[in-house]
């Protein structure tokens, strides 16, 4: 009688290196796919329209919202909006407010997490309280942030200034050591794809489709194999004596999702153990803001690896930065605003917290008001709004 | 800061620092015990003795508490080992009983001033007291090297001094010859404090065993 085969840490960091390489590969495979897609006459137009209508700030937001809520990870979705920015796909705009949208979708698995506390009261109070903390956290952000980055496009001219300021405005090279290691696999999917189908258009889907499970599949792989390879040494760093102040709580919150490269993963941690009494809730707070600063790496790291070989005639890179950027400012906004504040959302949670441990159905009716109801009285109101206001 | 979350990263497992400070609930329970009956012998100061007997208690206290919250983390973290966790988690509080027990041990001590004049009732006791000294070393060996067979002979011995004490109390409680009453108090509360101490060091011998549903069942 034997459990699953556990693969030796060192083994795990191995893994861990070639699904890097992949994720690497699968920005640019997925970027290849969708530049012949846009190039190509009888899809550029419907993608114009299909990603048109994501530039709808709200849109974007909702869209984001949902598939991270779905994939159950924000370094997925991210890489996604910023793969399609470089790509030219999606409006650089709307990129950002699909990035907030990201950064809600994924504090959706704590509250999932924290339903499995359920059958102690108290544990299932504290429990979803912390799962609240970054669901509120996030929410509260996005109602500052949204309205005024809509009006006034304050993390788009700094994140702007930023790839400007890195020398990013310049066109990449042919022998960018990114884009020399990834050919061989951008290649290889080109070449698969055009041995199915002949049609330009249909060898771009092929290629993006491709790109965007292989992205998921390296991201998923990613993480799997560095929670693997690190779990055990992560253990010490969930010690109380870590807890004790928030600066220590909010590093620890960034190593440890630095190193798996999962948000989802950390705040899923970070719940059951609040639910245990081991982490106190005003903790909590400052581990889910680092957590959020950690998770914006993944970004980055998918701006490093677009290549931008000047056929799309914009410039990738920077786009990509920029995207990626905007993330950073908006999770540093975010905590600029929130952290001196913090006993609007601590407060906040705690009371929906003791209303949800009292009946569970309003656990339910949180989830269902935050990833249902008001996104869909939110885009309406869009809607309304979108003939007069035009996007700055 | 810095140096501290490096140093946390390099440490290793918490599990295995559950288990070292399970060793060390034990090490403080077995000193506690020897210093406790050292009391009754008349060998040391009570006054001198209590302050560190009860700190060492204390510390008991500590270690299962963090014990508990090292089993949460590694179950929560890392998922794995649940039946070492779960049975961890049975011997840490056997052996923070044992602590209590050895206070009360030192409380007879320390309360009753006279010597122990009826041999049939203190020399069994004092057989008992030698052989769960002798336990203590046995249970902490078997369960760090995992060994069955120690755990085995732990198991008999445990029920030698079980038996030893029913023994005891089932003299007294027939016993009609005349004797001090504090004298009958301090055999039957010795003989009970022993037993239980042996019950508790067979129950942690039990989770040797390896079976999680046989904690604290004779195999």
């Amino acid at each position: 009688m034997g459990g699953p085969r556990e693969h030796p840490a060192w083994l795990r960091g191995i893994y861990a290196g070639v699904f890097l390489y992949l994720f690497l590969c699968a920005i640019n495979v997925m970027g290849a796919g969708l530049k012949m897609m846009a190039k190509a006459p009888d899809t550029s137009q419907w993608m114009e329209s299909l990603f048109g209508f994501a530039d709808n700030p709200f849109v974007a937001l909702m869209a984001a919202v949902l598939v991270t809520s779905i994939v159950q990870s924000s370094s997925f979705t991210t890489s996604m909006i910023i793969t399609m920015a470089a790509a030219g796909t999606l409006d650089v705009q709307a990129a950002i407010f699909a990035v907030m949208g990201a950064n809600i979708g994924t504090s959706v698995t704590g509250i999932i997490v924290s339903l499995a506390n359920i059958r102690i009261r108290r544990q299932f109070r504290r429990a979803f309280t912390a799962a609240l903390v970054h669901d509120i956290f996030n929410l509260l952000s996005v109602a500052v942030l949204f309205p005024i980055e809509w009006m006034f496009s304050p993390l788009y001219r700094t994140a702007s200034l930023i790839a400007h300021g890195l020398g990013l405005e310049t066109e990449g090279k042919p022998t960018s050591p990114i884009k020399v290691i990834t050919k061989p696999v951008v290649n290889a999917f080109e070449s698969a794809a055009e041995l199915l189908f002949s049609n330009p258009s249909w060898v771009g889907l092929a290629i993006a489709i491709g790109g965007l499970g292989l992205l998921f599949t390296s991201l998923v792989m990613m993480v799997t194999n560095l929670k693997g390879a690190l779990l055990s040494r992560l253990e010490a760093l969930f010690r109380s004596v870590f807890f004790r102040n928030d600066l220590i709580a909010g590093t620890v919150g960034m190593i440890t999702t630095v190193l798996v490269q999962s948000s989802s993963v950390t705040t899923s941690l970070i719940v059951p153990l609040a639910g245990a009494g081991a982490v106190k809730l005003r903790r909590v707070f400052p581990f889910m803001l680092g957590a959020n600063i950690g998770t914006t790496v993944t970004g980055v790291i998918a701006a490093a690896a677009v290549v931008d070989d000047g056929s799309t005639g914009v410039n990738e890179k920077g786009i990509a930065v920029t995207v990626a950027a905007s993330h950073v400012l908006f999770n540093i906004a975010g905590i600029g605003i929130w952290y001196p504040l913090r006993a609007i959302p601590l407060g906040l949670a705690s009371w929906y917290g003791r209303l949800a441990a009292r009946s569970k159905r309003y656990a339910v009716l949180f989830l269902l008001l935050v990833f249902i109801v008001i996104p869909s009285i939110g885009l309406l109101i869009t809607e309304l709004l979108r003939s007069s206001p035009p996007l700055p | 800061m810095f140096k501290q979350l490096f140093s946390a990263l390099k440490s290793g497992e918490e599990l295995d620092q559950a288990f070292s400070q399970f060793d060390e609930m034990l090490n403080h329970a077995q000193w506690m015990f020897l210093r406790a009956n050292e009391v009754l012998q008349r060998k040391g100061d009570p006054d001198e003795i209590k302050e560190s007997l009860y700190a060492r208690d204390k510390s008991i206290n500590e270690l299962v508490r963090s014990i508990r919250r090292r089993i949460v983390r590694h179950l929560t973290i890392h998922g794995g080992d649940v039946a070492a966790c779960l049975a961890l988690m049975s011997v840490a509080k056997d052996a923070e009983r044992i602590g209590d027990y050895c206070k009360n041990v030192f409380e007879v001590g320390q309360f009753y001033k006279d010597p122990f004049h009826v041999a049939k009732y203190h020399e069994p006791l004092e057989a008992a007291r030698t052989r769960v000294e002798g336990l203590f070393d046995t249970v902490r060996r078997a369960f760090r090297e995992s060994d069955g067979e120690q755990a085995k002979a732990a198991l008999k011995a445990a029920d030698a001094v079980g038996d030893t004490c029913d023994a005891v109390i089932e003299e007294l409680l027939g016993d009609e010859a005349s004797m001090e009453t504090h004298e009958a108090v301090a055999y039957s509360l010795l003989a009970r404090h022993y037993k239980r101490v042996s019950s508790h060091l067979s129950n942690v011998a039990t989770a040797v065993m390896g079976k999680v549903e046989d904690l604290d069942f004779r195999p």
